[in-house]
């Protein structure tokens, strides 16, 4: 194996799916004459047909960490399937040079009537290494496993957190030339989870990996470079942090076309609304920290929340108030222009007035937007409430899980309690 | 074809561990254990003992009808329970082949190997009955292992085949048991060659597991060397099956992950 040039080359690849089921004549005729019908393009052909990967080309270099990121169903996970060769291309050639190793569904060969030592044996020569290559390393395995009290149990026992250690700690020490993983980081306690980590950093350094996630901060962190792929055809292939930014603004786009699609512009005939009219709100619209009109936002990004207003008869010390709740109506943060001392002259028939959220704190999700008119802070009898009048939403490169960003930093004080 | 030869030669450890692996889940938790893989072809034997030398007289020359019958249903149960374990192999262990690359064939081989155990543990009650019907000991039993060497050709291409074509059309699940049972009344295995109309016998011996059991029989029971006109056609015949098979196999494996 050398210590560099290409290991992985696809060469205008296409998979199809459901192409004609093969007859014993034609696939005899077909082995002994190799090239009779290799034609097929993407185009023509049967309706069944399906093609998951179109002419895709890129090549992948010893010791690169490659992501791959893009939507459910644009074909990441067949690529590796085609890597791991589990799977042929149906046009187009594939090379691949050196082991493959597998961190795709630890486990996944496992006989659950078979005890935890038998199945190392089992997956082992399943993932390709002989007999005598699986004792050199059966030790290290099971240290890295710590299941060494549970060697003797059937794997069906174990929990699922066992099964996944025992899954992980064979296919990294397999030694392979190319490892190809999914959101395998994710699995097991967090001791297991920083062990993994280690040695997949350790692994990092000698080993080149192909990685899937659709984790785009640790796509980020641990790649060397990104490939997009957008509906089975390569969009972009390159430096993590512009590919990862481009597939984003990417998603918001087409997340804000779908929006603007589905949204009916009347009032919406299940929406809740009432007040005694005096100020009504005719419009509630969302907008970036320029001024231009947004549905989709990226975590701490600014909102700018237009309440267009329209007077229709005399009123009182009027004010405003913003909720921002989530699809089944809890509340993430509620605020009016009462509360915070913001006194609302209106002069003319109709005007609008602006809030302004600076970098949002919010994690990814759908939000809504619930926006009423009130006088002396009084809600229980308003001029005008509209309940999810708008609603927008967050795209994240966000690590943490919830509806909010909080600063915090952790560390280890020892046993102080 | 070479490629794909010395790959299988690379992953036999695989093959070995997956057929162990077979035999250990199989057998733990049962109170006969590896007894079991008497049971199946004894009590068949006791069944047309019963059948086939009480109700009705089935003329065996020479030995009894016990041997005789135990004989031809060692090495037809090692040929059926090879094709009907191996051919649901492939969609039984999908979760293996849509997850990690190894040669295909591992899978339908190990399921023979496991058979090919229980048929040397049933060989052991062969020799038993050998014994207490006091069968002369014989040079041409050292032929066995080569007609056994025919039948696991033969079984194995079958097997190749079989497994192949369930993966992918399934309607072989269901036709499968059929043949079998009607394949097992057409061959000499409970009943001499004899008792066909001499007319029918070329046609009825083009059967290869008619030959292979008729050779098991020459050597075995009547100590004689089976003839060539049993061997050269079995041997073909089987060879063209194994080779078959295999190309089949190979020629399709890879629609396996597709199709599940």
């Amino acid at each position: 194996m050398g210590s560099s040039g290409v290991v992985i080359q696809f060469d205008d690849v296409s998979k199809c799916y459901n192409g004609r089921p093969p007859t014993l004549l034609r696939t005899f005729s077909r082995f002994f004459t190799p090239s009779i019908d290799s034609a097929g393009n993407g185009s023509g052909g049967k309706q069944s047909e399906f093609w998951v990967i179109r002419h895709l080309s890129f090549e992948v270099e010893h010791g690169e960490t490659l992501g791959i990121i893009g939507s459910n169903g644009a074909g990441k996970s067949t690529i590796l399937k085609l890597i791991a060769g589990i799977t042929a291309p149906t046009t187009g050639r594939l090379a691949v040079e050196g082991r493959v190793g597998s961190l795709i569904e630890l486990g996944a060969g496992f006989n659950q009537d078979l005890t935890g030592r038998e199945n190392i044996y089992l997956n082992a020569a399943v993932l390709g290494l002989t007999r005598r290559e699986i004792e050199q390393r059966f030790d290290r395995i099971v240290a890295f496993s710590g299941l060494k009290d549970f060697l003797d149990t059937p794997v069906k026992y174990y929990s699922s957190g066992m099964y996944a250690r025992l899954g992980f700690a064979i296919a990294v020490h397999m030694e392979a030339d190319i490892l190809l993983t999914d959101e395998i980081l994710a699995v097991g306690d967090a001791a297991f989870q920083r062990q993994c980590y280690e040695k997949f950093q350790e692994l990092k350094a000698s080993t080149t990996i192909v990685f899937v996630s659709h984790d785009l901060a640790r796509v980020k962190e641990i790649c060397t470079r990104v490939l997009w792929i957008n509906e089975g055809c390569l969009e972009r292939i390159g430096k993590p942090n512009e590919v990862v930014d481009a597939y984003l603004e990417f998603v918001r786009l087409e997340r804000e076309q779908k929006l603007k699609g589905i949204r009916p512009l009347g009032p919406e005939p299940g929406v809740r609304r009432w007040g005694s009219g005096e100020i009504e709100i005719v419009k509630v619209t969302t907008h970036d920290g320029h001024g231009q009109p947004r549905t989709v936002f990226r975590t701490c990004e600014d909102l700018i929340v237009r309440i267009c207003y329209q007077v229709h008869r005399p009123f009182r010390d009027p004010g405003f108030g913003v909720k921002i709740h989530t699809a089944d109506g809890t509340c993430i943060h509620a605020t009016n222009t009462f509360i915070r001392a913001t006194r609302v002259t209106i002069n003319a028939e109709a005007g609008a007035i602006e809030v302004r959220y600076s970098k949002l704190p919010l994690l990814a999700g759908q939000y809504w937007l619930t926006v009423g008119v009130a006088s002396e802070n009084n809600w229980s009898a308003p001029y005008d409430v509209r309940e999810s009048v708008q609603q927008f939403e967050i795209v994240t490169t966000h690590p943490s899980v919830g509806f909010i960003v909080l600063d915090h930093e952790w560390s280890v004080t020892g046993y102080v309690c | 074809m070479k490629d794909h030869l010395m790959r299988l030669i690379r992953y036999r450890g695989l093959l070995w561990t997956l057929a162990l692996g077979e035999l250990k889940a199989r057998h733990r938790q049962t109170a006969l254990g590896v007894l079991w893989a008497l049971v199946q072809p004894v009590s068949m034997m006791l069944v047309f003992l019963t059948v086939f030398s009480v109700f009705v007289k089935v003329p065996v020359e020479g030995v009894s009808y016990a041997v005789f019958a135990y004989t031809g249903l060692l090495s037809w149960l090692f040929f059926a329970n090879s094709l009907s374990l191996g051919s649901s192999s492939i969609v039984a262990n999908m979760s293996l082949i849509t997850k990690a690359s190894f040669p295909r064939e591992v899978i339908p081989l190990s399921r023979v190997l496991t058979v090919s155990f229980d048929f040397l543990v049933g060989a052991t009650i062969l020799g038993v009955l050998l014994i207490l019907s006091e069968v002369p000991v014989s040079f041409a039993w050292l032929a066995v292992p080569g007609i056994l060497a025919i039948q696991i050709m033969f079984t194995t291409g079958l097997v190749l085949l079989v497994s192949a074509l369930y993966a992918l059309k399934r309607d072989i699940g269901s036709l499968l048991p059929l043949i079998l049972q009607i394949w097992m009344f057409l061959s000499p295995v409970v009943y001499p060659v004899q008792v066909i109309p001499e007319q029918y016998r070329t046609l009825y011996m083009v059967n290869p597991m008619a030959m292979i059991l008729e050779a098991y029989r020459n050597t075995l029971l009547r100590g004689t060397l089976p003839p060539p006109e049993l061997i050269v056609p079995s041997l073909t015949l089987a060879s063209v099956a194994l080779v078959m098979g295999y190309v089949y196999f190979k020629a399709v494996e890879l629609r396996f992950a597709d199709v599940m």
